[in-house]
């Protein structure tokens, strides 16, 4: 009977344990992606100067339906505090007696893609309505004999095709709100408006997470040599229907949406190392959760954890609070030969920077982030590596996105 | 005695729940691009004189790893001269005696070992290498790391190894290539930099164990059904700088038999869709890896992919060939290098393309496993099996007047199509 009642004991912890794998490894453990199509895109890094210039792809994998997106421009330039309308860089003393000002803006559109379509725009100017690639009774292609001033196309045009299908009307890109201009672009999947209900966050099953996009650093027009630098957005996938969610929140919590990872692993040449005789690298972080309806912008603390080739260790800590970009070798010093990321302190090539990001904020605590190499040669981007996705316990909150 | 009894069960649910936490983290049954993996694959990697590629791989994790990495390279060469090709029209035909030539691809491999201790980051440029206490700062891993044989067009993967060199499912390892301009680079090099992340395969709970990585549930995670891949249409040009793009396509085998070293066919099913909704496909086959621009596929200077049809934008999609193939045996399905040749890098013994050629594919490229025997003289392993899934990068050439500019992506993918294989090089105790 003992040995029955100890079995059965075994029995039951076994099958304790099968629960809380089930539990732990089917709806947790989802982190964003950089490589898969989702229904939230970041690009941590967009700018323009009027030397460099991004180019923004937005596509919809979707191979039947349209699909819309609500994208949001943060424009996380600093103005100086005695002349609000001029732009600083807070690492440089640009402002005089005054004091520059982090600032964080934002500004929304909508993009409605069809079907299995690519779609592009330069930041500087956004996309115009005549420049929309399909619209009603227009031909697919620009030029043709038709308009969509009504001909009839297809009888006083034979060959002509007008488009009678799916379109991009609704459709509104602006350009950038400053120049130069410096911050992030976020879109969310939604579904199109029906009737009377509006266009919402899409969460019907079988049409999410229908977006994917990359973003190209383009720099030096007019005949000067060009340099070019890519990276894809990081998404977020959505997961299901969260009860006790309020309509215009959107929770990044593994069981709305994917969560932002517990660390951000990123892999570099130390400042002044190698390639071209001066490579630095610029790295973007943005904060996971923003309340767009209150205008708070996220607000994480990034903690750096830097090992060199030697596995020796070094770590230093900088506040994110709406956007931060910074050349590595900047992060922790003004003077870049003095940092812990550069080649002179390290004393090695190759790094790796493992970045976790803390916070208490109403907005949550999750980062996400891009890598910028900067060199004599021209420059190159990449995503960084995600790592862990954390357990929402002990007041640990997850990161939201609230809607206006 | 009474806790003895009892600490079977509780090691039980100690190592469950062990085996829990190392696995929780990557629950997600896909590869990836900014993950860590057991198994690690570079898809382009180019040391040809022109263009130079640095590795740079990290182990993530707070223990020692050890990996063991395969260069496999697909350079192409000319049927006669041996010379370096890319495509067929690199190769002249020759006059004395009147005689064409083509450009095959034969796939050669390298291995070397690579040891990290906790957390470290090494970087090594592919036409040098790395050896031990070669100058460089930093501590070389403690096995050198050799220069393949140049040119090298191809691949690099690294299968993480336990102490006896069996694929281990530790997820330790992330990676990142970033391609520079080579040493006997003429034209301007401003530009020439582009880096991409190494696509990771994440480990099972089952994997490894043999020489034989598995592709699918509890092993190592399935290659993708599809791949994505969004790029400017050939000869778009770039509304900003001015400069008219181009877009090169690498793809690599999931399935790949380093054993015998004999290249897989695969067939890449390409549909891509412009801006307006206008779409179009082609064909791309290969052995296990291609280098290939947009304007060359399936032939050179083909339509498909131009601006000059369509739109400026493309999103390609790209399918693995549905089916099965014999890939030993007899029958083994390939693409022919020359048959007798005693140049190794254009090298081919199968009789059967003594008559059908270079380039040309042989054997039984759409077997039913159904049917008995239908690979005569196979491995039991490895007769009538999928063909292999994908994976690979996309980089983007920004010409202007005064230079050419890189940008290299990940390429996105979509679903799971388990059943590939990696048949590594035998053990000596094996």
């Amino acid at each position: 009977m003992v040995k029955m009642t100890r079995a059965a004991s075994v029995t039951a912890l076994v099958g304790l344990a099968l629960g809380i794998a089930t539990l732990v490894a089917s709806p947790a453990r989802a982190i964003g992606t950089s490589d898969q199509a989702a229904s939230i895109l970041y690009w941590p890094k967009v700018v323009y100067d009027g030397t460099t210039d991004t180019l923004i792809r937005l596509s919809n994998v979707d191979t039947s339906a349209p699909t819309q997106a609500h994208c949001y421009y943060i424009d996380a330039n600093s103005h100086c505090s005695n002349n609000p309308t001029q732009i600083c860089d807070p690492q440089r003393n640009e402002c005089g007696a005054g004091s520059c000002v982090p600032g964080w803006m934002e500004i929304d559109f909508d993009v409605v893609l069809t079907f299995e379509q690519p779609l592009a725009w330069n930041a500087s100017r956004g996309i115009r309505r005549a420049e929309l690639p399909l619209v009603p009774g227009k031909p697919p292609l620009l030029g043709g004999a038709c308009n969509e001033t009504g001909f009839p196309c297809g009888f006083s045009y034979p060959g002509c095709t007008c488009n009678f299908g799916q379109t991009n009307v609704g459709t509104g890109v602006p350009p950038v709100p400053e120049v130069p201009f410096v911050g992030a672009l976020e879109c969310i999947q939604y579904a199109p408006p029906q009737g009377s209900t509006p266009a919402r966050p899409d969460n019907q099953a079988g049409a999410k997470n229908k977006l994917i996009g990359q973003a190209t650093f383009l720099a030096t027009p007019g005949g000067l040599p060009v340099d070019a630098a890519s990276y894809n957005a990081t998404g977020l996938r959505f997961r299901g229907v969260e009860a006790g969610v309020p309509g215009n929140e959107l929770r990044l919590d593994d069981v709305q949406y994917d969560s932002c990872p517990t660390v951000l692993v990123l892999d570099h040449l130390f400042d002044n190392a190698i390639i071209g005789g001066g490579n630095v690298t610029d790295l973007t972080l943005v904060p996971c959760g923003n309340n767009f309806a209150a205008q708070i912008p996220g607000s994480v603390t990034a903690q750096f954890l830097v090992f060199n080739e030697f596995e020796q260790r070094f770590s230093t800590t900088r506040a994110v609070p709406c956007f931060l970009e910074s050349q590595l070798s900047l992060l922790d010093t003004t003077n870049p030969t003095r940092s812990i990321f550069s080649f002179q302190v390290a004393g090695t090539w190759a790094g790796q920077t493992r970045i976790r990001p803390v916070g208490t904020a109403d907005t949550g605590r999750g980062l996400t982030g891009a890598a910028w190499m900067r060199t004599n040669i021209g420059s190159a981007a990449y995503n960084l590596h995600q790592n862990g996705n954390p357990a929402f316990v002990n007041g640990l909150r997850p990161d939201i996105i609230t809607l206006p | 005695m009474r806790g003895l009894k009892r600490s079977p069960g509780l090691f039980g649910l100690g190592v469950l729940l062990v085996a829990l936490v190392a696995f929780a983290g990557h629950a997600r049954a896909d590869i990836a691009s900014d993950q860590s993996g057991s198994l690690i694959i570079f898809p382009k990697v180019i040391a040809d004189g022109s263009r130079d590629t640095w590795i740079q791989i990290a182990n993530t994790t707070n223990s020692g790893v050890q990996a063991h990495c395969f260069y496999i390279n697909a350079a192409g060469a000319c049927s006669v001269t041996g010379a370096f090709c890319d495509i067929d029209e690199d190769c002249p035909s020759l006059t004395a005696p009147p005689v064409s030539q083509v450009c095959v691809h034969v796939c050669r491999e390298l291995d070397f070992d690579i040891l990290l201790t906790p957390q470290q980051p090494t970087i090594w440029p592919v036409s040098i290498g790395r050896a031990a206490f070669d100058g460089m700062p930093g501590i070389p891993p403690s096995v050198r790391i050799p220069p393949p044989p140049q040119p090298f067009v191809g691949e690099l993967k690294c299968v993480q190894v336990d102490r006896s060199g069996f694929p281990a499912p530790g997820n330790a390892l992330k990676g990142e290539a970033v391609i520079v301009p080579g040493q006997n680079r003429t034209a301007p090099d401003f530009g020439l930099l582009s880096e991409y992340n190494a696509i990771s395969v994440i480990a099972g709970p089952n994997a490894g164990g043999s020489g034989i990585l598995r592709f699918g549930p509890g092993q190592f995670n399935a290659c993708p059904e599809k791949l994505i891949v969004p790029h400017y249409a050939e000869g778009a040009t770039d509304g900003f700088t001015g400069a008219t793009v181009s877009a090169e396509l690498s793809l690599v085998a999931c399935t790949e038999l380093l054993e015998p070293q004999v290249a897989t066919y695969s067939n890449a099913n390409m549909l891509s869709w412009d801006e307006f909704e206008q779409q179009f496909s082609a064909p791309l086959q290969f052995g296990c890896s291609v280098n290939r621009r947009f304007n060359n596929i399936p032939v050179v200077n083909s339509p498909q992919f131009s601006a000059a049809v369509g739109g400026s934008l493309r999103k390609t999609t790209i399918r693995p060939q549905a089916g099965f193939q014999c890939y030993s045996g007899s029958e083994r399905c390939h693409i022919c290098g020359v048959y007798g040749s005693a140049n190794p890098g254009l090298a081919e013994t199968d009789p059967k393309c003594a008559s059908a050629g270079p380039n040309a594919l042989v054997g039984n490229c759409s077997c039913d496993p159904a049917i008995p025997n239908v690979c005569p003289g196979a491995d039991p392993d490895f007769g009538c099996k999928q063909s292999p899934g994908l994976l690979g990068v996309v980089e983007e050439f920004y010409t202007s007047p005064s230079n050419t500019a890189t940008a290299a992506i990940n390429i996105y993918n979509q679903g799971s199509r388990p059943g590939d294989v990696i048949v590594m090089p035998a053990l000596p105790q094996d």
